[in-house]
């Protein structure tokens, strides 16, 4: 039994671990007081020196906004959120336009160092290029290698710069996935959002790096309100990743973002997250309120979206990257790991919506509970009458780590069309003693065996990572298994 | 206990004009309800009542309802029949082999003349009887329905049903001879709110069919509630079978509980109705208890049947097995929600679950909401979830032995919904059932699809 005893301390342990990223960078911010009207909108543009059109969107979204009810079907409990209480703009004081690296804040750039990011060693890693648009709280500061991405004719830069560089692109696709009424926070986000990225790869072009931005939310008491804008033309290929973190605080703050994905004819987007906003602590106290919509569309035929994420932070995550399969032969996907460990709750999933013909979606999602997690998938695959020959595949496992913790799956499946092939599967179990027993008998530790089997659960969806992300996201679950029985 | 009666019952939906027909019909009615003398059942009922008032019926925006419009239901006017003793008009082949029918006209119980062709040991009492003869009897078994998984309809059962019948089998009862409850619905819009209390006490074994028959051409809203009380060691099995006419509307809620080592059979076959929705809701309560969920459904014109099951494992150590299979022709909808619960601390909880459907037609629809929601960690749980359509191979593997298409169909759809079916354990339910799917499929379109035929 001591065997038993021991796998208990151990699992009680993986549940308790500090959140490595937690500290502050002390900038100057040029930041809004707390509080959201029409004329705080009106500042958010002009401060971003935006067009009229865009002023109009803002406010026709918050107008919308205002008439919505924050959604109370997800299997979450938190506080009411004040939502007069944040501050919607926050940018650190540094108005001049950079040309490279050297001319950042060196303190910010100590910053994505301690992320373990380090910007300017990015250029050196020549041979694992990968181009940062790295946005802390709401401006973008540098972008690398945008010149080796202007050769290939692929537009990859702030959504800022892109309204006043290219506004006939954004004019027509932003809003176009994910509308500024479609839902609370998306509608919440049209209104304020300050800053993003923006990606358009021309037809033909596979985008020669994968291209990366990271997200950090700095100054206290700001929500970050960010908007990735991916257009992907005909016959083109792009890899997107994306990291999160924050610092700690005992308040909880809001991220509430929006991403929409435009493929193309033949075009095939893949879109990674690691996600690893502060968790909150061990007694649930403050962390990250990440309520996000992201969607993409698959528009052409043939077209293929592909969302992989990672979700390690956040005291709540509620978010379904969805897929909607409108061209013949477009397929999409949806692979996920999500730990939720302390007090987390992560309610997340997906949607995979079949309009064209012969379209095909998977769904793989591995949810992780320990401590007082609870962990929920929640996903819906609709198929349209017109959707000939659709094809889908999930399945849902979670694994639960501890008595305290729950794993709940909500899947909807609604079927319009015979020709469709659906198949839903869901398991929910613990580590066996058994497995346990059978590793340490061959000599690994306790700790060992646990990572091992977690990471052999999640393997499914760490091989559709990137090589840089696969290896982050390792790290990242071996942080949260740290500090076992020894 | 006057005072409470005479409280009129306020709706906040004062313009609700689908929730006042039927407060006002409390007020027409309440004097001839059974238990009204009683203050405990009075209050209970009072409640429901006003419970009903305040929610109203579901909506779209409902999540439990959300698949299942009730547009075609509330836009008629139903009314409970007043005929006392009504001779059945319609005349129903009796399922072979089964032991005694209770027959319910309209709702209304017909008593039996005599109880001794009811097997001994099972006692078969109206509910208006209990409540006259032994005030308190019932009263730690009416009325769980109207906890906290209760909607408009089984509150409105509760608050205006009239009368319903008692089953209890006593500990010593082997029984494997079924007893028959058969709801025969012939007027056209009935309310009729049938309410059945099982109770099998410690022990005691026995099987209950519960069937609905009905007129063709009857817009009948049936609204019924059952209440299983299963107690340690006892096995119950139930057929619920719908047979009722395409034009029927029914709602029929079933709640069960189980106590230690306590097992149940529950089987429920959809056939008939316009519309049909069947709450089925299972407490595990105490270790060692196990319930096995059945339901198989064939459908076609404009049917549309909503399969609503929850599932709550309370206590450690008990095995659920859930399994729901369909085919669906025409325009016909399916909706299958299937929700499990583990609580807190119910640890080596097996619970398994399935949802399998045939879609034969472009116009047919299902949607499946499978659910887990486990909060222990020494848990075996699954689902599972699967919709197509016929399996070519198969199709074409009959044909190259000169089946003709339809044959060929026919006999892989009875294959799909016999593995079901096949779970029957008593020979003449199941011929019974086979034989209901079968004239079913006769109102199956012939070849439709070009994509099949070759």
């Amino acid at each position: 039994m001591n065997e038993q005893i021991d796998t208990e301390e151990h699992l009680e342990s993986l549940t308790q671990r500090e959140y490595k990223e937690g500290f502050v960078t002390d900038i100057d911010a040029d930041t809004l007081p707390p509080g959201l009207d029409e004329d705080i909108i009106r500042t958010i543009s002009t401060k971003k020196e935006e067009p009229e059109f865009l002023f109009e969107w803002r406010l026709n979204a918050y107008r919308n906004w205002l008439k919505m009810e924050e959604p109370d079907w997800p299997h979450l409990h938190y506080p009411q959120i004040d939502f007069q209480e944040i501050s919607y703009f926050s940018a650190p004081k540094q108005k001049k336009l950079l040309d490279s690296l050297d001319e950042v804040d060196p303190k910010l750039l100590e910053t994505y160092e301690k992320l373990g990011i380090p910007i300017d060693e990015q250029k050196a890693l020549a041979g694992v290029k990968v181009a940062v648009d790295a946005v802390f709280d709401s401006v973008s500061v540098a972008t690398t290698f945008k010149e080796t991405l202007a050769e290939a004719g692929v537009i990859f830069c702030p959504l800022s710069e892109a309204v006043t560089d290219y506004p006939e692109l954004v004019k027509k696709y932003l809003g176009s996935v994910v509308p500024p009424g479609d839902n609370y926070y998306a509608a919440l986000n049209s209104a304020v959002y300050s800053e993003g990225s923006f990606v358009y790869v021309p037809k033909g072009v596979r985008c020669p790096m994968e291209l990366s931005t990271y997200f950090r939310i700095n100054a206290m008491n700001t929500g970050q309100f960010e908007r990735t804008l991916i257009i992907a033309d005909e016959d083109s290929h792009v890899s997107y990743l994306e990291g999160c973190t924050a610092p700690m605080r005992d308040e909880n703050q809001l991220h509430a973002a929006v991403v929409e994905l435009v493929a193309m004819k033949g075009a095939e987007i893949k879109y990674s997250t690691v996600q690893n906003w502060y968790p909150g602590d061990e007694n649930g106290k403050g962390g990250i309120y990440n309520f996000v919509t992201k969607r993409g569309v698959c528009k052409g035929e043939g077209s293929k979206i592909s969302w992989t994420q990672v979700e390690t932070g956040s005291a709540i995550t509620w978010k379904y990257p969805s897929v909607i399969l409108e061209g013949d032969d477009s397929v999409g996907e949806f692979y996920s790991v999500a730990l939720t460990g302390n007090y987390q709750q992560a309610d997340t999933g997906t949607k995979m919506v079949h309009v064209g013909k012969n379209a095909r979606s998977t769904i793989i999602s591995k949810g992780i509970s320990a401590g007082y997690g609870q962990n929920s998938y929640r996903g819906l695959v609709k198929i349209l009458k017109g959707a000939e020959n659709a094809r889908n595949y999930s399945q849902c496992d979670s694994l639960l780590m501890g008595d305290k913790c729950g794993a709940h799956t909500f899947p909807y499946i609604e079927v319009k069309n015979p020709d469709a092939v659906v198949e839903h599967e869901a398991t929910t179990s613990k580590i066996s003693e058994d497995q346990l027993f059978y590793c340490r008998q061959r000599g690994l530790s306790e700790e060992d065996a646990v990572s091992m089997i977690v990471n052999g659960f999640c393997k499914e969806v760490f091989k559709e990572l990137p090589m840089e992300f696969a290896v982050e996201a390792q790290k990242l679950l071996s942080i949260s298994l740290e500090g076992a029985v020894g | 206990m006057d005072g409470s009666k005479s409280t009129p019952v306020q709706s906040d939906l004062h313009d609700n004009p689908q929730v006042q027909p039927y407060l006002d019909l409390h007020d027409r009615i309440s004097g001839s309800l059974s238990g009204e003398n009683l203050e405990w059942h009075s209050l209970w009922r009072h409640g429901c009542l006003q419970r009903f008032a305040d929610q109203g019926f579901p909506t779209a925006r409902d999540e439990n309802w959300r698949y299942t419009p009730l547009r075609p239901v509330l836009s008629k006017q139903f009314t409970p029949t007043r005929e006392l003793n009504a001779v059945p008009k319609i005349t129903t082949k009796p399922i072979d082999g089964i032991g005694h029918s209770l027959v319910f006209v309209d709702g209304v119980f017909l008593k039996p003349d005599s109880a001794d062709k009811i097997a001994p040991g099972i006692r078969v009492e109206s509910i208006s009887d209990v409540l006259n003869n032994q005030p308190d009897y019932l009263r730690s078994y009416l009325g769980k329905s109207s906890e906290d998984t209760a909607h408009a309809f089984s509150l409105l059962n509760n608050a205006l049903y009239s009368d319903g019948v008692l089953i209890e089998i006593r500990s010593d009862v082997k029984s494997d001879v079924p007893l028959e409850l058969l709801f025969i619905t012939q007027t056209e819009a009935a309310l009729i709110l049938p309410r059945i209390v099982v109770i099998s006490r410690a022990g005691s074994s026995a099987r209950i069919i519960e069937r609905h028959v009905g007129n063709p051409d009857c817009h009948s809203l049936t609204s019924g509630v059952g209440e299983m009380y299963i107690e340690k060691g006892a096995y119950l099995n139930y057929h619920l079978i719908e047979s009722a006419s395409d034009s029927a509307y029914q709602v029929l809620g079933n709640w069960a509980y189980l106590d230690a080592d306590s097992k149940l059979d529950f089987h429920t076959t959809t056939i008939g109705g316009a519309l049909v929705r069947n709450d089925l809701v299972i407490d595990l309560k105490e270790p060692g208890a196990e319930c096995n969920l059945m339901g198989a459904y064939c459908l076609s014109g404009r049917q549309h049947v909503d399969n609503f099951t929850t599932v709550i494992h309370s206590a450690p150590h008990c095995n659920s097995n859930e399994h729901y299979k369909g085919v669906l022709d025409q325009r016909s909808r399916a909706v299958f929600h299937g929700r499990v619960r583990v609580a807190p601390d119910a640890q080596q909880s097996d619970a398994q679950q399935a949802n399998n459907t045939l879609l034969l037609s472009a116009d047919a629809e299902i949607d499946t909401k499978p659910q887990l929601e486990i909060y222990a960690d020494d848990v075996k749980c699954s689902h599972g979830a699967t919709v197509g359509n016929l399996n070519e191979q198969a199709m074409f593997y009959l044909k190259a032995r000169g089946i003709d298409r339809d044959t060929a169909r026919s006999m892989l759809i009875r294959a799909f919904v016999d593995e079901i079916l096949d779970k029957t354990e008593v020979d003449p339910i199941q011929q019974h059932l086979k034989s209901l799917v079968d004239e079913k499929m006769l109102t199956f379109r012939k070849f439709h699809r070009s994509g099949v035929s070759s």
